[in-house]
């Protein structure tokens, strides 16, 4: 039922045109059973017009058939204009045609449409998961039921209910044509099937698990081919070449080993299914012409009842396939719900304070959901707008955690964060995030060009506030520098940037965000010291007032700024301008009288 | 970096029979079981358009035709005409022939669906096979030149649509022939000239297809595309989703893929559309055709020089809907023949490039080449190098290496370090003979390498690679590709020496514990050692190491170090280094620039000239983080006793 209650949901938007494609499927099944059935009565009257005989119709359907070909006058007049008949075949096999070419278009339309809803829905729900979910889950598997369950799903509502609803409704009415007609040949004609669908259910069930070791053992392949390549170097090196092929010819052995089980065991099944499909058709012609003869069925009895049980033979053994198949679809069913379950972070509540650097830690402390082990311990200090804080610590000292906490990514568990006089907690994640702006320590860049990828942050940015942003990044050389500017593709179709390059393209998105509050995340040490350099001269210089935030591990970078703050373990082990520090000993005076001498 | 790209395929205006005679060749080497295959599509086809339909035919014709002189079943004879030859039948008869054939159509479908696909497998294993041993001949440069994800895709994806197509493709047309021929034998033998009147719609339907199939493979194609560049997308967006958070661009992402979707709706709906025409169209002239069947049926049904009888109007308003088929088929398999041809004609490629470096005629008959090796004519290395005047470019004209002198002493450590494009690796490819010198000889203890065979060289040369290799299979396994053949003992030995032996024995399986998906859970520097072990085993009288350009972190730098020292000692090695702790401790260094030698000295003396050694050394400085950079000078400036000022 929930099943039910979510594919209903999926399709939002298209459940009209969904019900519709249903209804004409059935409108489509009755007008083509009803040109078959046009046959019935073509033999009828034409075995009675060579016996001599008067054409006497059923009772029950064909009665009304001939009633209704002759406008109400009856077997005598049709038995008299047969042309009637040709031209009934005509008109009603084209109404066939016609309902089953609308029937597509509206499935067609149908599928679409719920195939764009669902990755639709399912792509916003991502998109508005935390920050954490995505450290947490591996983006192979979100990205598998984003695409891979979400077609199975689709392939079910669209082919596989199509067909199941197409087989019963053709079954419906064949069957009760054919009970009307002779109950007792119904029976015997369709004997093979219950045994049909219950072999089907055992077998496939062994087909697909030998489907799947067979499977693996390619999927073992391929890896070793891609191994293969990936190591080319060892190989060769080594001169591996000839155990590489060995090893790779076992790999074929077992695929084929694998396949040929698995073939051998899929063809005996199809071919044995296709004894009781052949059967019921034989016994169709058998029994029935056993029966005409003993003159207990009319000749178009037996013609409509052989066409009735070969139209239902095939979409009963479909319909078997797919019944067996469901566990599959349920499955990928419960890992879209999954993602759908998780709770989106919330994005748009709470208040919309001015921020413009006013920012206080009080005894902020933060631990991890299922660590024991704190990140951040008692962390306390305050700046003011247009200030410069420089942040220096060891590796894993809680540095990048700092700004985690201040953006909202992950909620600090004690003390307080005030921006602008306001509680953190109750400022509105989307307001803080544009106003309070990184730049990664790992950028990520897309695969548009550069003007894209600066232009991504801020939308109303203009042609000219993009090149400016990236002049202060120092990187408007180097986009004019490549033939296409700033048209120039990023990723594998277009430039490989180097990394001090993609890091610059990534501080130029993150200027042109306008954000009052800037974090420089280790980012400024990926460019050399001279750029590093230009890039703060050029923030200092853009004539707004930008509070900055700088990770950094050059005594240089941090030199200038209006506060230096030295984290160990999680806490703030020294705090102060350059002057200051370098007066006492500590990991500050230490490093800056390396690299002094470095210099 | 960002992305997975997708490669947009054109379709092919024509057939290309040059490459499809070669595939060709894969599918005729099987030729007894396609001949068994054949024997049996002809029975099964033979059931399908001769056998049901006369059958049909016959029962129809007694059921139409009563006979007053028949009460009971058992008493009725019925006329059965198989392709042409009557046959007289009572009902038993009829009954045993009906079941009897169900067995053999049962019996030779099996034979069908087995042997096609059997076949299919068998041509697209017999690529698979064929273009990996052709990976493992072919040349370092073709692998710089032509990138994995490529040769990935023709060996994984187009091996096996060719095996596919080919064997269905052969199947189908087959297929369509007997049935066809079978078709239309049955239809002639029944009435000739309703027959004839049949066949008159064929080239109508002819024209109509064709034209349908193209269009509609060009817009499925298009659809496809536009889904493929979904998934790109979408993987980028969860890859770059901790950007699209912190930018707070939820919104516009959303946006996007609004679009995208919508590209993907719109395209397909434009394919499905399509679609759903083209069997209506085929219907609706099924239909007309059967009007005019029943028409010609019912003003014939008894006259004299040309009678149809009930039950052959009946049969063939079967064959109307019948014969179409075939010709749905014959042009869905050209179709598939044309989507799979870009992949057929890449793999060709695959398999015809020739390998750019081979050894000389008389080394191989001496050395014997890399497959079958004569390790016994194989002499002992001691490890002197020497390049002599050495060119190279990589074939564009621009020299990557010029007129490099260099001399090796057996057993030391020299560094090569330098800008990308210094020079460096090109050095160490060329010293692999990954590459061979445009101008000028590289001499191994006195002899020119040319003149001894690739295999005798690299079974002398022990490669650690920028970023560790592991193989999916056992510790044991991945230490033994060093030299197959060590024993048990040896290969506790060298990982003991590196120190990975304790580690390896900690696992349930020690050294066969296998190690899932390239030793995903081991650390870089635990992979690091294992690739060390392996080298080690190796023993070899030259070791080359190429180090990663990303920074490891400092506790596994320091559990490398001394491994690295007993892998490198009394050996001649080579490092391209960018470890600072590596470059270091080496014998000798040599700074390139350019394809020359700029600087050659050790540390200390270099540091203290203040050169391009110096420059390149403070830049990895600075971006070690603060407490890299306090140990880092006490033990390699301070510790060294160097004097900068």
């Amino acid at each position: 039922m929930r099943f039910v209650s979510s594919c209903w949901k999926l399709m939002k938007g298209s459940r009209a045109l969904y019900v519709w494609s249903l209804v004409v499927q059935v409108f489509m099944v009755v007008s083509t059973i009803f040109t078959s059935f046009l046959s019935k009565v073509l033999a009828d009257s034409l075995t009675a017009l060579m016996n001599g005989a008067p054409f006497l119709p059923d009772a029950g359907l064909e009665s009304w058939v001939v009633l209704m070909l002759t406008g109400g006058a009856g077997p005598d007049y049709l038995q008299e204009h047969l042309y009637i008949l040709p031209i009934a075949v005509g008109v009603s096999g084209a109404i066939a045609a016609g309902f089953s070419c609308l029937r597509s278009l509206l499935r067609v339309r149908s599928s679409v449409a719920i195939n764009k809803n669902m990755q639709m829905v399912l792509f916003t729900h991502l998109d508005r998961l935390p920050y954490l979910y995505f450290k947490k889950h591996k983006a192979g598997d979100i990205l598998q039921t984003a695409t891979r369950d979400l077609d199975v799903m689709r392939r079910f509502l669209i082919m596989d209910f199509g067909s199941i609803n197409y087989t019963f409704w053709v079954v419906l009415i064949c069957l009760s044509l054919l009970l009307s007609l002779s109950p007792q040949y119904t029976l015997v004609a369709l004997s093979p099937f219950p045994f049909m669908f219950v072999y089907s259910f055992f077998l496939i069930k062994k087909v697909r698990r030998l489907y799947r070791e067979t499977d693996d053992s390619e999927a073992r392949m391929t890896d070793k081919i891609s191994e293969n390549l990936n190591a080319v170097r060892i190989v060769k090196a080594y001169n591996a070449e000839t155990y590489e092929i060995d090893e790779f010819e076992k790999k074929l052995v077992d695929y084929r080993q694998h396949f040929v089980r698995w073939r051998k065991f899929s063809s005996f099944f199809f071919a044995s299914s296709d004894i009781f499909v052949f059967g019921a058709k034989s016994l169709s012609i058998i029994y029935g012409l056993a029966l005409a003869i003993e003159g207990q069925i009319s000749s178009g009895t037996l013609v409509i009842c052989v066409s009735f049980v070969n139209m239902m033979v095939w979409p009963l053994r479909n319909v078997a396939t797919i019944l067996s198949n469901l566990g599959q679809v349920l499955a990928s069913h419960d890992r879209i719900q999954k993602i759908l379950a998780e709770p989106i972070e919330d994005m748009e509540s709470g208040q919309e304070p001015e921020i413009n650097g006013d920012i206080v830690f009080d005894h902020v402390s933060y631990q991890f959901e299922d660590g024991d082990h704190q990140v951040l311990n008692d962390v306390s200090f305050s700046v003011k707008p247009g200030q410069t804080v420089a942040v220096m610590g060891k590796t894993g000292s809680g540095k990048s955690t700092l700004f985690a906490l201040l953006m909202r990514l992950h909620d600090y568990t004690d003390g307080s964060i005030k921006v602008s006089g306001v509680e953190l907690r109750d400022i509105k994640r989307s307001h803080l995030r544009k106003k309070i702006a990184p730049v990664l320590q790992d950028p990520f860049l897309f695969s548009k060009t550069i003007y894209e990828n600066i232009h991504l942050a801020n939308k109303d940015a203009t042609r000219e506030d993009v090149v400016r942003a990236a002049k202060i990044a120092a990187v408007d050389d180097t986009i004019n520098s490549f033939q296409q500017g700033y048209e120039t593709p990023v990723g594998e179709k277009g430039v490989t940037l180097s990394g001090g390059q993609k890091q610059r393209v990534a501080i130029a998105r993150t200027i042109s965000s306008n954000a009052p509050v800037l974090i420089f995340d280790d980012s400024l040490s990926a460019v050399d010291t001279a750029t590093d350099l230009e890039i703060r001269r050029h923030l200092k210089e853009m004539g707004r007032t930008v509070t900055t935030f700088i990770i950094t591990h050059r005594v240089m970078s941090a030199k200038d700024a209006d506060m230096i703050l030295v984290l160990d373990h999680g806490r703030v082990s020294e705090m102060g301008t350059h002057e200051e520090l370098i007066k006492k000993p500590g990991l500050y005076k230490t490093i800056y009288e390396i690299q002094s001498k470095m210099a | 970096m960002a992305g997975r790209s997708f490669e947009e395929e054109q379709l092919p205006e024509k057939l290309n029979f040059g490459v499809w005679g070669k595939i060709g060749k894969y599918a005729v080497k099987r030729w007894p079981l396609l001949l068994v295959l054949f024997v049996m599509m002809l029975l099964t086809t033979f059931y399908d358009s001769s056998f049901i339909p006369t059958m049909n035919k016959a029962s129809l014709d007694a059921a139409t035709h009563l006979q007053e002189s028949v009460n009971s079943i058992w008493e009725l004879h019925l006329n059965v005409s198989i392709l042409g030859i009557p046959v007289n039948l009572d009902y038993t008869g009829y009954v045993i022939l009906f079941s009897v054939m169900i067995l053999v159509r049962s019996l030779a479908i099996f034979g069908t669906f087995f042997l096609t696909n059997y076949i299919g497998m068998l041509i697209m294993v017999d690529l698979r096979r064929d273009s990996f041993r052709q990976i493992q001949r072919l040349s370092f440069s073709y692998f710089d030149k032509t990138s994995s994800g490529w040769l990935i895709a023709r060996m994984q994806n187009d091996t096996s649509s060719i095996g596919d197509t080919l064997s269905w493709g052969i199947i189908q047309i087959a297929w369509a022939l007997f049935d066809i021929v079978f078709t239309i034998i049955t239809m002639f033998t029944m009435d000739w000239r309703l027959a004839l009147i049949l066949l008159a719609s064929l080239p109508l339907v002819s024209v109509i297809v064709p034209l349908f199939e193209r269009a509609l493979l060009k817009a499925h194609r298009t659809a496809r595309n536009a889904y493929s560049h979904y998934v790109g997308w979408l993987a980028e967006s969860i890859d770059g989703a901790k950007t699209i958070k912190t930018l707070a661009i939820e919104g516009a992402v959303e946006q996007e893929a609004a679009e995208i979707t919508e590209d993907i709706r719109y395209k397909r709906w434009k394919a499905g559309r399509l679609n759903a025409f083209f069997q209506p169209i085929i219907s609706i002239i099924s239909t007309a055709m059967m009007a005019i069947i029943i028409s010609i049926g019912l003003s014939h049904h008894s006259s004299t020089e040309w009678t149809v009888p009930v039950a052959t109007t009946i049969i063939f308003m079967g064959f109307v809907s019948s014969i179409y088929d075939p010709i749905q088929t014959f042009s869905e398999t050209f179709s598939e023949f044309m989507a799979t041809q870009a992949g057929a004609e890449k793999v060709m490629q695959l398999l015809e490039a020739i390998p750019a470096i081979q050894d000389k005629p008389e080394v191989l008959e001496k050395y014997g080449d890399i497959l079958n090796p004569k390790t016994e004519n194989y002499e002992t290395l001691k490890g002197e190098i020497v390049f002599d005047h050495v060119d190279f470019d990589y074939g564009n004209g621009v020299k990557v290496i010029k007129d490099l002198n260099l001399t090796i002493k057996q057993g030391t450590s020299l560094a090569i370090v330098g800008e990308t494009g210094s020079g460096k690796t090109t050095t160490v490819n060329l010293l692999c003979r990954f590459y061979e010198p445009t101008a000028g000889r590289v001499l191994i203890d006195g002899v020119d390498y040319l003149d001894r065979s690739l295999g005798f060289l690299r079974s002398n040369i022990g490669y650690v690679q920028q970023t560790p290799f592991v193989f999916s299979g056992t510790f044991r396994e991945n230490v033994l590709y060093g030299r197959k053949d060590a024993s048990e003992e040896e290969m506790i030995k060298a990982c003991k020496m590196v120190g990975i032996h304790d580690f390896i024995m900690e696992n349930k399986d020690g050294y066969d514990t296998f190690l899932e998906d390239g030793g995903g859970h081991l650390s870089q520097g635990q992979k690091q050692l294992i690739s060390y072990a392996r080298a080690i085993l190796r023993d070899p009288a030259i070791l080359i190491l190429d180090e990663a350009t990303s920074s490891i972190d400092t506790e596994t730098e320091k559990d490398l170090q001394e491994a690295t020292a007993s892998l490198l000692k009394g050996r001649t090695s080579i490092i391209i280094a960018h470890r600072l702790s590596t470059i270091v401790s080496c014998d000798r260094i040599l700074v390139m620039d350019h394809g020359v030698i700029k600087e050659d000295g050790t540390h200390k003396s270099l540091m203290e000239a203040k050169g391009a050694y110096y420059n390149l050394y403070m830049n990895q400085f600075r971006d070690l983080s603060v407490d890299d950079q306090i140990d880092e000078y006490r033990e390699n400036i301070e510790g060294k006793g160097i004097k900068i000022d």
